[in-house]
């Protein structure tokens, strides 16, 4: 079954980001089975998929938290494996139910993420005042973290990717608990981004988000992406009419691949082995 | 380079709570004051009071355990980071080696913070008052300490491309030719006096007791140089794919392998099918219920096995040493082991592995149970059961080696474990209450159990001195001592455990 009827046809040379074939196991019990996905300049792409399907292990190999087992992974043009770092001042990344030092103020945590993504001081100041205006956090700029709402929280961590002018976003469920405004807020800044030549990988669990937010979307499951691309080319693939919502495609693709092992029980497996 | 940013990220992310609650700031203050008690003794040098401290530091060199327990970490954990470290800066453009760099000088900072700074103030008194004993003492403490930080980062790194094998019995070795002193110390006749040159400690002793200074500060430089060549070694490898997070209030922490099972609790927690099924049926002794899932989650994850192989690492230096002021026998005779004076610290450690890894958990008791006198009564025979098997072992060994005095070592050791223990869960319930674990409550913890640790170890001394008349009722208070503390901390224990917030 051919996943992405473009991928072939693709010039991987033309991509920000290009993952072929990348297999992933934690303790000979399989993560990744040869995902392979490219995001081109300026496009968003969605990745949806059940839970334990290989989202974040997927964006975790892409930023060089995780070792692949084999596969390509390029991003900007490097090859990971020979250029393990440069390429990640390029990459804005807000991680899955991260958690942040509470005991940093709201603007000490960004700038010290800034000075480490080598802003320039004299720059960085203006700047995250800046980004805090945008999501109305100008006001707990001299709070401690530990006093922020989850929603504020996440403003924050987003906030934080965007510090070094990314090339690249990678956001692993970007909106949660974040509220309606402060969603429709980021939702702006990241299509503000997307025209600007900004490329973006998304992981959500939000399909209606994804159906009208993406350029194309990537659905994933047992660590393999059954099918990827546009709305219309994935209501081609499910032949359920012109109404079908990414719901339904959804649903109809990953029902018949049951038994999904959760990748975080096989994470931990690795971690015992040490 | 992002060095100075790490570095200075990981301190303020730690002493970031003082801001918060500013009174906490004057206990930081209080340790500089903690070993002012040696003042005394660096102005009577060579008198009896200088003597009985010079006499019991060699005998009991406890701030020496702590850097080795720093090194036995690295027999069963990896190269550990913070949650946020993990998502936000190794995720971005720095390099292995910067990371590596600023970790090992936070982790050099916050040794120096804890070990050190009570130090502090007797180093530079007997730099002024050119007390050459002193001095070198000190500066072999802080010598020891640094090695000990640096081997551990550095091992901690190559421990995940090399056999991990190999690199476990290269920090056995370690460990063993640090305790190299111990065979001459034994058996003088057959092990030469220069094995004590191949150990820091060794050398510590021989500075301190034989004048010869030459080639002791030649080993310990060696033993620097070696450490700054493994780091650098170590700095060249690409480790961040392979680093293991750990949760941020562990960010601090002292040794174990705590930090490496918290996920399993999180994944234990989804679904209701991992509540323990006793609290579904409701079982009708809860304090044994709670003591049983205390032992099985303690023997499935191997607390055990690494509380005992740390144990006894740590306990293996020490046990043969022996005063060297011969002539102080006629005046005090503490006949205590220094392995006991680990033990006093079993608790504390108990409760950082219970933060860590019950911590996650508590909702479901929370949730579940209102019995929370069974609960902490539980989790205290729980910490009773790991440690007096250990301290029987120990007594044993000793009766046999005829080193020391089983009876007041064993009376000693299970009176203040009892009160250390309930002392422990009240503690380890604040923490949780506070919802963090920092170097803060570290020393709160260490100063608190070492108060405590203080009313049966007077009266023991008192009953060496006065051994006969008085030795029955000083029995009788130690007993009614521990047994009344005990049960006042598991009481307000429970009080705080019902105020925790899940």
């Amino acid at each position: 079954m051919l996943f992405d009827d473009t991928f072939d046809r693709y010039d991987p040379s033309q991509a920000i980001l290009y993952v072929y074939d990348v297999w992933k196991a934690y303790d000979s019990v399989s993560a990744l089975n040869g995902i392979s996905l490219y995001v081109k300049k300026g496009e968003i792409l969605g990745l949806i998929g059940p839970n334990g399907s290989g989202k974040t292990t997927t964006i975790k190999i892409i930023l060089g938290l995780l070792k692949k087992d084999r596969g390509i992974v390029n991003v900007l043009g490097y090859d990971i494996d020979k250029e393990p770092f440069k390429y990640k001042q390029f990459i804005g990344y807000v991680p899955e139910a991260a958690v942040i030092p509470e005991y940093l103020t709201a603007y000490e945590f960004l700038y010290y993420f800034g000075r480490i993504r080598a802003v320039p001081e004299n720059v960085l100041k203006d700047k995250i005042e800046g980004f805090m205006k945008l999501l109305g956090l100008i006001d707990k700029k001299k709070e401690l973290i530990v006093s922020l709402s989850k929603g504020m929280k996440q403003k924050l961590i987003f906030l934080s990717s965007l510090i070094c002018e990314p090339k690249l976003l990678l956001l692993d469920e970007p909106f949660i608990g974040i509220d309606p405004e402060g969603q429709y807020e980021i939702k702006s800044i990241l299509k503000g981004l997307s025209e600007k030549g900004c490329s973006i990988l998304l992981s959500t669990h939000l399909l209606d988000f994804a159906e009208r937010f993406c350029d194309r979307v990537a659905i994933i499951n047992k660590g393999k992406n059954i099918a990827t691309g546009d709305l219309e080319h994935l209501k081609q693939r499910v032949s359920l009419g012109e109404d079908t919502t990414l719901e339904q495609i959804f649903l109809t693709l990953t029902k018949d691949q049951p038994g999904v092992k959760d990748n975080r029980m096989v994470e931990e497996k690795e971690r015992r082995r040490f | 380079m992002a060095v100075k940013e790490i570095y200075l990220l990981r301190i303020i992310a730690t002493f970031g709570s003082l801001r918060k609650s500013k009174s906490d700031a004057i206990i930081i203050l209080a340790i500089l004051f903690i070993g002012m008690a040696l003042i005394p003794a660096i102005f009577s040098e060579g008198s009896f009071y200088g003597n009985i401290v010079v006499d019991t530091l060699l005998r009991y060199p406890i701030l020496l355990i702590f850097p080795l327990l720093f090194l036995s970490s690295v027999l069963v954990s990896k190269m550990n980071v913070t949650e946020y470290e993990r998502d936000f800066i190794l995720s971005t453009g720095i390099s292995s080696s910067e990371f590596l760099i600023a970790k090992t000088l936070y982790d050099l900072t916050m040794v120096l913070l804890l070990f050190f700074l009570p130090l502090l103030i007797p180093f530079i008194l007997s730099i002024v008052l050119l007390k050459i004993f002193y001095i070198f003492l000190f500066f072999s403490i802080l010598t020891t300490l640094v090695i000990s930080v640096l081997l551990e980062n550095s091992f901690k790194v190559l421990i995940l491309f090399y056999n991990r094998n190999i690199v476990r019995a290269a920090i056995l070795l370690i460990i063993i030719l640090f305790s190299l002193p111990l065979l001459n110390s034994l058996y003088p006749e057959i092990f030469p006096d220069w094995l004590y040159y191949v150990s820091p400690i060794g050398c510590i002793q021989v500075l301190l007791v034989k004048n010869n200074f030459i080639i002791p500060v030649s080993s310990i430089i060696f033993w620097i140089a070696f450490s700054l060549f493994l780091l650098f070694k170590a700095s060249n490898v690409n480790f961040i794919p392979l680093v293991q997070v750990v949760p941020l209030r562990t960010m601090f922490d002292i040794s174990l392998a705590s930090q490496v099972r918290k996920q399993k609790y999180v994944l234990s927690k989804i679904g209701p099918l991992s509540i323990p099924v006793g609290l579904y049926s409701a079982p009708k002794n809860k304090v044994l219920f709670y003591a049983k899932e205390s032992i099985t989650r303690t023997f499935r994850f191997g607390d055990f096995y690494n509380l005992i192989l740390t144990t006894f690492f740590l306990y293996l230096p020490y046990i043969f040493l022996k005063p060297y002021s011969s002539n102080m026998y006629g005046f005090y005779r503490l006949t205590l082991s220094p392995a006991y004076f680990i033990i006093i610290f079993y608790p504390l450690i108990f409760s950082q592995l219970w933060v860590t890894e019950f911590g996650e958990c508590v909702w479901i008791v929370k949730a579940y149970s209102k019995e929370f006198f069974s609960f902490s009564l539980g989790l205290f025979f729980w910490q009773l059961f790991i440690a007096l098997p250990t301290i029987f072992i120990i007594g044993v060994i000793e009766f046999f080696l005829n080193t020391y005095n089983l009876i007041p070592s064993l009376t000693f050791s299970t009176l203040t474990l009892i009160v250390n223990s309930a002392f422990g869960i009240f503690y380890t319930f604040w923490l949780l209450k506070r919802k963090a674990f920092t170097p803060l409550m570290l020393f709160i913890g260490i100063i608190f159990y070492v108060i405590l640790s203080t009313p049966p170890l007077s009266l023991l001394f008192i009953k060496e001195f006065f051994i006969i008349k008085l030795e029955f009722v000083l029995d009788l208070l130690s007993i009614i001592y521990t047994l009344a503390s005990a049960y006042i901390f598991l009481y307000k224990a429970v009080k705080i455990f019902e105020e925790i917030e899940v």
